[in-house]
Order: C-alpha cells, then sequence, then structure tokens
C-alpha cells in the first residue's frame, strides 16, 4: 500500500476506530516507513490538542447547574402561564357578567310594556278597555282615582293618552 | 440509564441523573458546532429546556440521547443563523492569504481555527470521538448515520484539518 493511503487512515488508525485487518497493514508499514511515522506523530499532535480543547470546553458545563436552571425556567414559564391563564379567566368572567347583563337590558327594552298597574285602574272606567289593554299582565291593579272622571285617548298599542276631569 | 417513564412523568429527580449523566457530552457537541464557550453553554440549557418540556412525547423505546442531541442540533443551527457565522469567521484566514508569521496563535487557536473550516456534522463528530471517546458505532446511532459513514465523515475532516495546519501553521506541524 502506497503512503498516501496510509496517511489517510492515521487519523482513525491513531483513534483505533480502523477496523483490524487496516490496522495491522497500517502498523506494518509504519514499522518501515519514516515519513508515514512523521505523519503519524502530527495527527497525534492533533488530536492530542483536539482532547484538551474539548476537555476544557466540556467541563466548563459541570461548573453550571444546568439542571437546577432548567427546571427554574420552566417552573417561571409555568407560573406566568398559571398567572396568565387566571387573567384570562377573570376577564372571561368580567365579558360574561357584561354580557348578560346587556342581554337582560336588551330582552327587558323588546318585552317592555306600557306601565298597565296605573292604567288599569285609571281606565277601569273607559270605554276603550278592551281595546288595549294587555291581556296577560294580570297584577293586582292599583287603583287610583278610579272614581275621578277621566278621559282615555289610545295614542298606539299599549300607550294611553289619560286626561283627567276635576 | 434513566428510565425513561418517570422522565415522562416529570420526576425532577430523574432529569437531574439524566443531565449529570449527559451534560458532558452536550457540551462538547455544542461546541463542537458553535466553537464559542458561553453560546454552547446557552445552547446546551435551551436543549434541556426543550427536552423537558416536550417530555410527555419522549418514545420509550427510543434512544433519548439521539433525540436530545437532535434537539441541541436545532438549538445551535438556529443560534449559527442567527449570528450567521462562527467564532468570528472573518478571523479565519482566507484560502491564498498566508498567515502572517509575526502573529502567533497558540496551538489550541490553531486548532480552533482549524475546526472552523469544518461543517457543523464533521465538528460534532470530532466533538464526540474526541472528549467522549465514543466508537463510530455509538456516535452513528446519536446521530443516525452508519458506523462506516461516521468513519468517512471523521476521516475527511481530520484529513482537511491536518491540510490546513500544514498549510497555514506550518511551525505547528514542524
Amino acid at each position: 500500500m502506497k503512503c498516501k493511503e496510509i496517511q489517510e487512515f492515521l487519523p482513525l488508525f491513531q483513534k483505533g476506530l480502523l477496523d483490524p485487518e487496516l490496522t495491522k497493514l497500517t502498523s506494518d508499514h509504519l514499522t518501515s516507513c519514516e515519513l508515514c511515522r512523521e505523519a503519524l506523530t502530527l495527527e497525534k499532535r492533533v488530536s492530542d490538542r483536539l482532547d484538551t480543547l474539548f476537555r476544557e470546553k466540556a467541563e466548563g458545563a459541570s461548573s453550571v447547574d444546568i439542571a437546577e436552571m432548567v427546571l427554574k425556567r420552566s417552573h417561571g414559564e409555568q407560573f406566568s402561564i398559571n398567572h396568565e391563564r387566571k387573567r384570562l379567566k377573570l376577564v372571561y368572567r368580567f365579558g360574561a357578567a357584561a354580557a348578560t347583563v346587556v342581554l337582560v337590558l336588551w330582552l327587558s327594552f323588546l318585552f317592555r310594556q306600557v306601565n298597565p298597574v296605573i292604567e288599569i285602574g285609571m281606565i277601569q272606567e273607559a270605554p276603550v278597555r278592551t281595546a288595549f289593554l294587555p291581556e296577560s299582565p294580570v297584577r293586582t291593579p292599583k287603583v287610583r282615582d278610579v272614581q275621578r272622571k277621566s278621559t282615555v285617548t289610545r295614542l298606539k298599542e299599549n300607550v294611553v293618552w289619560i286626561s283627567y276631569t276635576n | 440509564m434513566v428510565d425513561t417513564e418517570r422522565l415522562k412523568q416529570g420526576n425532577e429527580e430523574t432529569f437531574r441523573e439524566f443531565v449529570s449523566e449527559t451534560e458532558r457530552l452536550l457540551m462538547s457537541v455544542s461546541f463542537g458546532i458553535l466553537l464559542n464557550s458561553e453560546d454552547a453553554r446557552d445552547a446546551v440549557q435551551e436543549a434541556y429546556l426543550r427536552f423537558w418540556r416536550s417530555r410527555e412525547r419522549l418514545d420509550s423505546n427510543g434512544y433519548i440521547q439521539a433525540y436530545l442531541v437532535q434537539i441541541l442540533r436545532n438549538v445551535c443551527f438556529t443560534m449559527l443563523k442567527k449570528r450567521a457565522n462562527t467564532l468570528g469567521m472573518d478571523e479565519i484566514p482566507e484560502p491564498g492569504k498566508k498567515e502572517n508569521p509575526s502573529s502567533r496563535l497558540g496551538e489550541k487557536e490553531v486548532i480552533s481555527r482549524a475546526m472552523a473550516i469544518l461543517k457543523e456534522k464533521e465538528r460534532m463528530i470530532v466533538a464526540m470521538i474526541h472528549y467522549e471517546n465514543l466508537d463510530s458505532t455509538e456516535v452513528g446511532m446519536i446521530l443516525g448515520l452508519s458506523a462506516s459513514t461516521v468513519r468517512s465523515h471523521y476521516q475527511s475532516a481530520r484529513t482537511r484539518m491536518k491540510n490546513y495546519i500544514i498549510r497555514y501553521f506550518p511551525e505547528f506541524a514542524r
């Protein structure tokens, strides 16, 4: 085998990654070739420096407790996620309450009725009573001025104009 | 080896054990890719954080270290994209331009510069073989490559490093 081929195997040979057959070939060649032995010396030097470089850098990691830092960051994130969820829950609750109030107001506006209570009493004697009185809200009439003489004019459905005569 | 099931359940003690088992491997791979200690440490921390967040998706039958290294690679590549360069590539001599002999560098610096000319995958392989003394099969398992591919990458990386050193730092080669 030529020196050039052998020298290509040297990094693997020197790290013990070469297969046994090629290892033997390389080893045999090295015993008889000064040039390749010199090349191996350089490879070993590069390899040693690489070992040192990585050892120093990797050992720098153990000076910091990575697990604790990661768990702390993870807890911190969990805390802010929970905090955000609570905040959102409050916003949703407030929104739901406001929506309910608006809905109730809107419905009451839709189904509003002209105050039938007083009018019932007041217009009991009026001839147009049955024409405009709402049928359902039969509440106890607070009869006021029933005895008073009045005239009733229907303005709209459920809206009457009552004029009294003293 | 740590218990994957306990990790999945979020057992913090198991996680601490897992970190102490793997942090050196991760640090050397991270440094291999980024060639900067500060960035390497940040990347390792970020990788563990992502791993911890996604622990529920761990495959009980899978090789967790491979999964972890994959996360680290993604983190490192994102960092590389952000800074667009490693180890101040402007400091690396341009091809054809001889290093000024008056600015003699230390051997460690020469090796760092030689590492910087390699591709990221080659640097990872060099890192794992040199720091952890892993063999090509173990490196292959972690990176999802065959042992022969790992050997081939390693061989080519070392040859390029040697040629670079001989060309630009002949005093180191003497």
